[in-house]
């Protein structure tokens, strides 16, 4: 049944909170984040200033502002971004290719997504080390940093 | 203790410059964006000039290995080998998600040009609907998962129609 509008505007292209909810978060590199569980509006300026993501079970949630989704699609929503958080559990190797340890936490800029240091724990014996952001060489499915493994554990 | 080696060489690197092949087996494989493809479990030499050649790299023990040609090897040090492309047969298994953010389905096969690394078309495979193929043209990006600059709807599968 049609409905009224007293909207002053024409709202049949806008995306309303049915839209966006229970839908699949996918980042710039096709990874599912989880599922959008909340919309969060601005209670003074009424903008929508973001979504919450659930990611499962025992897993924490995530809050990605407006600012890093890059569209809604009917089936999905898409950021602009890779999550940094998802750099978690992720293999760590030195410029050779020796492995370093895998990523356990990773520190951010604030509440940006850019990264600071990640914290990799190293070895069988448990010792974990940070990783500042200038030392890393690129972030793929994995990490390679920019110095050997003697090196970064000698800048600890 | 390792004796030293006492080298003859003419315009060579001395032994200490190269890379001892020996130590190679075994070491991890990485591609471009830092996937651990496997580990080296042969090197080729090609009989005439004595270069490498190529590499087996072993994946498991459940997946072929594959052969990765010197042209697609980028650094080699005494830890591992790096590659210069992510071999599109790790494609395989990937999400495939359409422009509407839909995953209409996983790669099941992926046709290559030849034996080289570039992909000719995806075969994508979904549960209950009939496989499909995908030209590289319609894709987006590669990432862990494959993002497509359109929307796909695949036929249905019916019990006892052959594919």
């Amino acid at each position: 049944m049609p409905q009224k509008s007293i909207s002053g505007k024409d709202l049949s292209g806008a995306v309303t909170s049915d839209d966006m909810l229970g839908k699949d978060v996918i980042d710039s590199a096709g990874s599912f984040i989880g599922v959008s569980e909340k919309v969060f509006i601005d209670p003074s300026s009424l903008d929508f200033i973001g979504i919450s993501v659930d990611k499962g079970f025992l897993r924490k949630g995530l809050l990605i502002g407006k600012d890093y989704i890059d569209r809604i699609a009917p089936h999905a929503i898409f950021l602009k971004i890779r999550v940094a958080y998802e750099i978690i559990n992720m293999l760590v190797f030195d410029k050779d290719g020796k492995k370093v340890g895998s990523v356990v936490k990773v520190e951010l800029l604030e509440n940006k997504n850019q990264i600071n240091a990640l914290y990799v724990s190293a070895g069988a014996g448990g010792r974990k080390i940070i990783v500042p952001f200038d030392l890393i060489e690129n972030i793929g499915y994995n990490v390679v940093l920019k110095a050997t493994r003697d090196e970064v554990f000698k800048s600890q | 203790m390792e004796k030293e080696i006492e080298c003859i060489v003419k315009d060579n690197l001395l032994f200490d410059q190269t890379i001892n092949l020996v130590k190679l087996l075994g070491a991890p494989v990485l591609s471009k964006n830092d996937i651990v493809v496997g580990s080296v479990s042969k090197i080729g030499i090609n009989p005439k000039d004595m270069k490498m050649e190529g590499i087996v790299v072993r994946r498991g023990i459940f997946k072929k290995p594959v052969y990765i040609g010197r042209n697609y090897l980028w650094k080699l040090s005494n830890d591992s080998i790096f590659l210069n492309i992510d071999p599109s047969i790790l494609l395989r298994g990937k999400r495939v998600v359409d422009i509407d953010g839909s995953v209409i389905g996983k790669v099941k096969r992926i046709e290559r040009e030849g034996n080289t690394n570039e992909i000719d078309k995806l075969i994508v495979g979904k549960l209950f609907r009939q496989e499909f193929y995908v030209p590289v043209s319609d894709i987006k990006s590669v990432g862990n998962s494959i993002m497509l600059k359109t929307n796909y709807n695949a036929a249905k599968k019916y019990i006892g129609q052959r594919s």
